[in-house]
């Protein structure tokens, strides 16, 4: 059995007041129209429904922005990171200054490459370590050096003066070099047995990003930065090229 | 009223329709971002991996030059070929292909060129090698670059084509290469080594080390006690060393195992010591021995020759007793000059016997049976200032399997010498009141007894038959 509808419709007594009669077939509807009250209702619900989308709509776009933030901000920390263990792996040594954003990182690394940007030829040493050499001068150049640095919220990689941009947008920079040879909490820092002490050049890189969002709702306490960590055997540090057991 | 129920219909299915459009083009452009992201993580595992498969390359390059040291020649057969590298000196190479589990690709392929830069070679003559590896791993998903161009200029992708060949490519890749210098070894890197045990049981023992070659380490090149270096290692790569409360003036090491007695040890104590002590093979001369003496039993000279191999001597054993006096004389002009004697029985020095080498002269033994100096026998040691350790070098030849080799060192015995011994069990017996080992010994196991001084020459070092290969530089090239 068909439910019974009822809708308002304009009758035609003197009152003109709409009467619920049954539902009649839909063309029929036209025929009543709606009060000031109902309209404001209507407008209220759907400025509430409206509104209510409006505001999912903005957190989801918030939402989305941020967490493409959050992927930039991992692709860059891991950039870095990478750069950074490449040079490490290559270095012979590696030196940090200052601290928080002011931190720099400098790495001697061999003098791989002549003028032309081929590689050299390596020569032994008198003590039988390898030097790549530039023996066009005097004395010989066997080494050239990296700086990592941030400067204006931007990352930075220097060879050569010339100085690469790694990364922008970077907010509370914060790079520690942990070097396992002088660490005095290496055992737990690097997990090394306590005979491997201060014998081991690992160093270890934390680099903490603060995710730069835009929602100006939010805190810099409700901001968490976040940390990538790498630990890099120095492949020419740890060497022993004298006549020593290892 | 039909048209009004068919415009209210229409406007229903155009908001459905822009509704779905919307949400369309917003997941296409959340899975737009999101298979980017995606792909990054890949490229990132891919550029990881490669550079773990040129690492593993230059390892197989070392494994092949290990294996000469072995066996001549039996290093860089196929599928190693050899033939003319770009640098213009001969170099073998190799192309391997692989299939890993790892995060980035599973296609990962290993190229490697090992060759001999003529300048690369040490003071000693030693020939470093250079060992050129580029590791290949193939990328997951199609041909596309991340959305970081600072990204591409790190890991420096091949999408289309092969950066490093220009080669097109069916499938994108990415390739990390690295450069290792690996520099000879001597055997003689410590002053007790073995495979084994190494048991020290008198706290009079003495193992010191000093550096003939360096007048502040030494006086007239011999060992002085009041410039006694800190070199004296003791290492095995067998997990006991008992050092009996010796006093070591160096480091004692194991392989993974236990140092016991270690109240006298000045330097560290170790236990992640490994080194691979290859069995000496006998020789393989064919030609230029000399066929007189055939065993020395009584005083007698041999000659010796300015040329590497140029004075051989092959004797079945060699018995030194009484006052007896074997000479190796040198050249008369005092050049260096060399000896290779070929012992295919035992050799023995006690009594007053003595060896005794003119100045300059080096003397290499290879003896296939056992060793013993022992009452007052000194071999190069009767305190001339020329006498160096490095001057008489025993390579104790692998016995036939099943049969045993000694070494004993007693008594006042006095010896400069480099003792290479794996396969033999060394003894050194104190007791005596002047016995004095200067060198470096090396057995399968070793056992010091009484008051024993072993006085470690760090110029041994560079010295003796090249024993193994390490890594002496390490490049990633990033063009």
């Amino acid at each position: 059995m068909r439910p019974k509808l009822f809708r308002r419709e304009r009758g035609s007594d003197a009152t003109l007041e709409c009467r619920a009669t049954p539902m009649r077939p839909n063309h029929f509807r036209s025929e009543c129209g709606m009060t000031l009250v109902e309209m404001l209702v209507a407008c209220g619900v759907l400025l509430v429904i409206g509104m209510g989308l409006v505001m999912g709509l903005a957190a989801l776009q918030r939402n989305f922005q941020a967490t493409c933030d959050y992927a930039t901000n991992h692709g860059d920390e891991m950039r870095i990171s990478d750069y950074l263990a490449r040079d490490l792996r290559r270095a012979t040594s590696v030196s940090v200054s200052g601290t928080g954003s002011a931190t720099t990182v400098t790495m001697t690394l061999p003098n791989y490459y002549d003028s032309t940007g081929s590689p050299r030829v390596p020569v032994v040493n008198s003590d039988g370590t390898v030097a790549y050499q530039d023996a066009s001068v005097t004395p010989p150049v066997n080494s050239t050096s990296v700086t990592y640095y941030l400067s204006n919220g931007t990352m930075y990689r220097s060879q050569n003066a010339v100085a690469k941009a790694l990364a922008v947008n970077v907010q509370s920079f914060q790079l520690t070099l942990v070097d396992s040879a002088t660490d005095p909490n290496a055992g737990s820092d690097f997990n090394l047995s306590s005979s491997l002490l201060g014998k081991v050049a690992e160093v270890k890189t934390q680099i903490s990003f603060s995710p730069h969002f835009s929602n100006s709702g939010s805190t810099q306490n409700g901001i968490k930065s976040t940390t990538f960590y790498n630990t890099t055997l120095l492949r020419n540090a740890r060497t022993d090229t004298k006549v020593t057991l290892y | 009223m039909k048209k009004a129920t068919r415009s209210n219909q229409g406007s229903a299915l155009m908001f459905a329709l822009i509704a779905m459009l919307v949400l369309t083009m917003v997941g296409i452009e959340v899975a737009r971002l999101v298979t980017t992201k995606y792909m990054n993580t890949f490229h990132a595992a891919s550029w990881q991996e490669s550079l773990l498969a040129a690492e593993s390359g230059a390892d197989l390059g070392i494994v092949e030059l290990r294996k000469n040291l072995a066996t001549p020649s039996s290093g860089f057969q196929s599928p190693w070929t050899s033939g003319t590298g770009s640098s213009g000196w001969n170099e073998y190479d190799l192309t391997t292909m692989n299939y890993a589990a790892g995060e980035g690709g599973t296609q990962m392929t290993i190229q490697v060129a090992v060759d001999a830069p003529p300048g690369l070679v040490d003071g000693n003559g030693w020939q470093y090698y250079r060992i050129r590896a580029t590791g290949t791993n193939s990328i997951p998903g199609p041909a596309r670059v991340g959305d970081e161009k600072r990204d591409l200029d790190l890991r420096k992708l091949s999408l289309q084509t092969d950066r490093l060949t220009g080669q097109p490519l069916a499938r994108p890749q990415v390739s990390r290469r690295i450069e290792v210098i690996a520099r000879p070894m001597s055997p003689f890197t410590a002053a007790v080594v073995a495979r084994g045990n190494i048991s020290f049981t008198d706290a009079g023992i003495v193992v010191d080390s000093y550096d003939s070659r360096d007048p502040n380490k030494s006086t007239n090149g011999q060992w002085d006690v009041s410039k006694r270096q800190q070199h004296g290692d003791v290492a095995t790569d067998g997990t006991l060393i008992s050092a009996g409360g010796a006093q070591i003036y160096g480091s004692v090491s194991t392989n993974n195992g236990t140092a016991t007695g270690v109240a006298n040890v000045t330097g560290e104590i170790r236990n992640d010591f490994y080194q691979d002590l290859i069995s000496v093979n006998p020789p393989t001369w064919t030609t230029g021995i000399a066929q007189n003496p055939n065993q020395i039993t009584d005083t007698t000279t041999i000659t010796s020759s300015t040329t590497k191999g140029g004075a051989r001597y092959k004797l079945s054993s060699i018995k030194i007793d009484g006052n007896k006096v074997l000479t190796i004389a040198g050249d008369p002009s005092g050049a260096t000059s060399y000896v290779d004697i070929w012992v295919t029985g035992d050799f023995t020095v006690n009594g007053n016997g003595m060896v005794y080498l003119d100045k300059n002269v080096i003397a290499t033994f290879y003896v296939a049976g056992n060793t013993s100096v022992s009452g007052n026998g000194i071999i190069n040691g009767n305190g001339d200032t020329d006498d160096r350790p490095g001057h008489v070098v025993f390579y104790e030849i692998k016995p036939p399997a099943g049969t045993s080799q000694s070494i004993q060192l007693a008594g006042n015995a006095n010896i400069e010498a480099a003792v290479y011994a794996p396969d033999a069990t060394v003894t050194i017996n104190g007791g005596g009141s002047s016995g004095t080992f200067s060198g470096s010994v090396v057995g399968n196991t070793v056992t010091m007894t009484g008051i024993t001084n072993v006085h470690y020459d760090e110029a041994l070092g560079n010295s003796g038959t090249i024993m193994d290969y390490k890594i002496a530089s390490w490049f990633e090239d990033t063009r």
